[in-house]
């Protein structure tokens, strides 16, 4: 997740109403509390050698 | 019951010198299926007449000379997430549209076909290839037949536990994140995701767009060759298919690990806390056997594979948000609450989260390049990091977020096969893959049925099995 802010209940109720999906509390908790995790995930990724490679879009592999 | 082959290999020499028919062997396997229902619980749909009449007509080729090769007769079932014309496609799923796929063939079952297999049915697995077994959904939920309290792997748990529970010979699986090969590694069999873009996903209900593969699972490697040169070739249908010619699968296969490069990284795929030390110990005793027959054991070095899996889960989770999305805001109760939850994980990621991932992708594969091909001709690692866990022990949210060998080979697209390396104390298998470069699976099942010469793994049949002969 990109965003830098630990705010993860605006995070999550702001993409649940962009994206206009209604779902119980118990599932939002679950996501809000699993943002710390992929914020973690995401800077893992976000590694020196990726900063001017070609996204692998049409993957073709070679 | 009549005596029955239990490889593909074998039945096709057995229907070449008359030892067995077709509708014989068909018979066999489909009461077989029926006989397993209430405990291995491997089948959606059984195809009982379509299957009986594919078999006659394979009985009467061979009658007349015309012989389409060695699947031709051979008991094959695809996951129930791949369409066929004579049954409906669930995807395990109350959700799932009925009519899609609804009289057509995917590209891979028409192959099948035309090469005269029989298709006896369609095999149980996770709702949309995601999530957990979940009772909720109102289907079977296919067991582990090493062990029917535990889980087959997933998934595409119902072709693991048939091909295990010696109900077919050969069967479909989809992969996305190491769903043929995670029930290969629980279930004890041999299980191929070839180089993307070598088999066509036309007429399979997608999961991750970028990642999915349909492969063959099989008792061996060679059975798992046979059906992959069959499964091959370009298809217009599919915008990912990839118009190479298609090697000889089995020309490579000599027998032979003298001079073979494998590649073996250390780190992450030995290192891992939560890799099982008997995993680890079967895989590396398993290093030593290839070594002993002749194989140069290269150390290389994958320096970011310990976060492929990461860019592999972001990209898959992204993906399956975007393909469900129009369902979860209409109809989301359709769902079943493990599938919703795994799929609901895409929502967390931003459109810069997923491109980073495709970024990444790059960044590995290039890194992977210097390794496949200029060190090693094939790599070795644990498939998972445990043995077939417990459905009652299972946590399901732990398994989202936990790192995983096989989804690095579905970020890169590089053709990596699990065959079984070794049986935990408790009984239970263990299984290796054994990565290759792009486009290079004849030298992945080189090295593959050459350990399997060398090793009875891939034999040993659970009591299960063969308790399920029906009276």
């Amino acid at each position: 997740m990109s965003e830098s802010s630990v705010d993860a209940v605006a995070t999550i109720d702001q993409r649940l109403a962009r994206d206009g999906i209604t779902i119980d509390e118990e599932e939002r908790t679950r996501l809000i509390e699993l943002v710390p995790l992929v914020q973690e995930w995401v800077r893992r990724i976000t590694i020196p050698e990726t900063r001017y490679a070609e996204p692998a879009l049409t993957h073709k592999v070679k | 019951m009549a005596d029955v082959p239990s490889t593909i290999a074998e039945a096709a020499a057995w229907l070449r010198s008359g030892r067995i028919t077709s509708v014989t062997l068909t018979e066999a396997l489909l009461a077989r299926s029926h006989a397993t229902q209430d405990t291995l619980a491997a089948f959606i749909t059984i195809m009982d007449e379509p299957a009986l009449a594919a078999a006659r007509q394979a009985d009467a080729d061979f009658a007349a000379g015309v012989d389409r090769g060695p699947l031709q007769g051979i008991p094959i079932a695809v996951k129930d997430i791949i369409a066929t014309k004579d049954a409906p496609t669930t995807s395990n799923s109350p959700n799932m549209d009925l009519s899609w796929g609804e009289g057509r063939d995917a590209t891979v079952v028409a192959k099948l076909r035309a090469a005269g297999a029989v298709i006896t049915g369609k095999l149980g697995l996770h709702e949309y290839a995601t999530g957990w077994p979940d009772p909720d959904t109102g289907f079977r939920i296919p067991k582990n037949p090493w062990d029917l309290t535990r889980s087959p792997g997933g998934s595409s748990s119902g072709t693991g536990a048939a091909v295990a529970g010696g109900l077919i010979l050969g069967g479909l699986g989809t992969d996305t994140g190491g769903s043929i090969r995670g029930p290969a590694s629980y279930c004890g069999i041999s299980g191929m995701k070839q180089t993307f873009g070598l088999v066509s996903k036309a007429g399979c209900v997608s999961l991750g767009y970028s990642l999915d593969h349909i492969g063959p699972m099989a008792k061996t490697a060679r059975d798992c060759a046979i059906m992959l040169q069959v499964l091959a070739g370009y298809d217009p249908a599919d915008e990912t298919s990839v118009d190479v010619p298609v090697p000889d699968m089995l020309g490579k296969m000599d027998g032979s690990l003298a001079g073979v490069r494998v590649g073996v990284p250390r780190e992450f795929f030995f290192t891992l806390p939560t890799l099982d030390p008997e995993v680890k110990a079967a895989v590396e005793a398993a290093i030593a056997q290839m070594q002993d027959a002749g194989a140069t054991i290269v150390e290389v070095n994958l320096p970011h594979a310990d976060a492929a899996w990461i860019a592999g889960r972001i990209t898959s989770s992204s993906e399956a948000y975007t393909n469900h999305l129009p369902d979860l805001q209409t109809r989301p109760e359709k769902y079943g609450k493990y599938a919703r939850r795994s799929i609901m994980f895409g929502s967390l990621f931003s459109s810069s989260d997923y491109i980073q991932a495709q970024r990444f992708r790059s960044v590995f594969n290039a890194e992977c390049r210097a390794v496949l091909g200029p060190q090693a001709d094939v790599l070795v690692v644990p498939t998972m990091t445990d043995v077939a866990p417990k459905f009652a022990d299972y946590d399901v949210g732990a398994s989202r977020v936990s790192p995983g060998f096989m989804p690095p080979w579905n970020v890169t697209g590089l053709p990596a096969m699990s065959i079984p390396c070794g049986f935990s104390e408790a009984g239970l298998p263990i299984g290796m893959q054994v990565v290759g470069k792009a486009f290079d699976e004849p030298t992945v099942f080189k090295v593959t049925d050459a350990y399997q010469q060398l090793t009875g793994w891939h034999a040993r049949v659970p009591e299960s099995a063969k308790e399920a002969q029906p009276a």
